[in-house]
């Protein structure tokens, strides 16, 4: 005996015409074999019906936020190692730099002293430059620039300052979850 | 409470633990019930619920919040949970020998857990005929309740291929009862049968 398609339409999920209805319930009569398919799938049916939705055990979700907290703590320590990660290799840049710079006097420590105080000495003039420039700039400007310019001025630095505190703030604060 | 949850969810995207744990609470259920219906052992399904919701956590910044959070969250568990299928394939350690919390399993009465007992052993049992991702299609149409596209989202296939998975599962699960039932029968005949022989 053919059983297509009334074995589909036994199984199908969606709904069936009024003429395939007909159909199936007459080859139902006389065919055991799809007959019994559709008692077993109908007993299927019916008992992922009534199943209940499973229930987690009771205190998962403190379970979960102790993981969570795990989590954070592992994250916070992540970012640590690769800010120390980051700074550690900046600095081997720099000492680097400062090597290869100083390379020639490393070798001799009178050289090396001398190399040094000429450096401080060149540090401490262009810092003795800087503040005569600031200082005429201090009394040039307020003559020329406009005093609303002066508060956008400080209005600017304030917004800045206020938007590093907020991040280091954010970055070095370690939250926790609250039951 | 839809307002309430898409607040939690923006809150959880700017990486707020209190209020992603909100939305833990609401989804325990959804998930823990994929989690137990694809693995069928309640130890496993919270390990899993819990890994779930930690990945969600984690990536909870590439969740797009025009998609359903049920859904994006059941297509973690789902996946989760076929993984967990392919690693049971795997000649690896057992699970089962490893040492695990002990956790009270208070969910339900003396009572209440006989009686489910049988039920769910005779659902879980058919389920285990399945593949996994037709076992998964198969839990969220009849237990979650989805439409076909739902479906095709959690586990990235087309409507069509979902359609045809669901009625080879369906069939499937069919022919698994009938076997059951036949040595239900069988069983019964031979233990009423005189032992003369």
């Amino acid at each position: 005996m053919n059983h297509q398609p009334f074995e589909t339409w036994v199984i199908r999920d969606e709904p069936l015409t009024k003429e395939e209805e007909q159909m199936l319930r007459k080859h139902l009569e006389s065919c055991s074999q799809c007959s019994e398919l559709s008692t077993a799938w109908r007993s299927v049916e019916n008992r992922m019906s009534s199943s209940p939705m499973a229930e987690p055990m009771p205190g998962f979700m403190d379970r979960f936020k102790a993981k969570l907290d795990d989590e954070l703590i592992k994250r916070r320590k992540r970012q640590t190692r690769f800010a120390l990660g980051f700074s550690s290799s900046a600095a081997l840049v720099f000492l680097a730099i400062w090597i290869v710079n100083f390379g020639d006097s490393i070798g001799s420590p009178t050289q090396f002293a001398i190399d040094l105080a000429a450096d401080f000495k060149g540090y401490l003039s262009f810092i003795n430059t800087l503040k005569e420039v600031s200082i005429s700039i201090t009394q040039v400007l307020p003559g020329v620039v406009p005093i609303s310019m002066w508060l956008i001025a400080a209005a600017i630095i304030s917004l800045l300052v206020a938007t590093w505190f907020i991040s280091i703030h954010r970055l070095t604060v370690q939250r926790r979850v609250l039951s | 409470m839809v307002a309430q949850e898409a607040q939690w969810l923006i809150q959880a995207q700017q990486g707020d633990p209190e209020a992603f744990s909100k939305l833990v609470d609401i989804y325990q259920r959804p998930v823990f019930n994929l989690c137990y219906r694809m693995l069928g052992d309640r130890h496993e399904a919270e390990d899993a619920a819990q890994e779930t919701f930690l990945r969600a956590f984690k990536a909870i910044g590439r969740y797009d919040p025009g998609r359903s959070f049920a859904t994006w969250i059941l297509t973690i568990a789902s996946r989760y949970c076929i993984d967990v299928h392919r690693r049971r394939r795997l000649p690896t350690l057992s699970i089962e020998a490893m040492p695990r919390p002990d956790i009270p399993d208070q969910a339900l009465g003396p009572e209440a857990k006989l009686g489910m007992s049988e039920e769910e052993r005779q659902i879980q049992k058919i389920l285990n005929v399945l593949s996994p991702i037709d076992r998964a299609a198969i839990i969220m149409r009849y237990w979650h309740e989805m439409s076909y596209d739902e479906i095709g989202q959690t586990l990235t296939l087309s409507v069509s291929a979902i359609k045809s998975r669901l009625h080879r599962a369906r069939k499937e699960l069919a022919h698994k009862w009938q076997e059951q039932e036949k040595l239900f029968m069988n069983f019964e005949r031979t233990k009423h049968e005189s032992p003369a022989f």
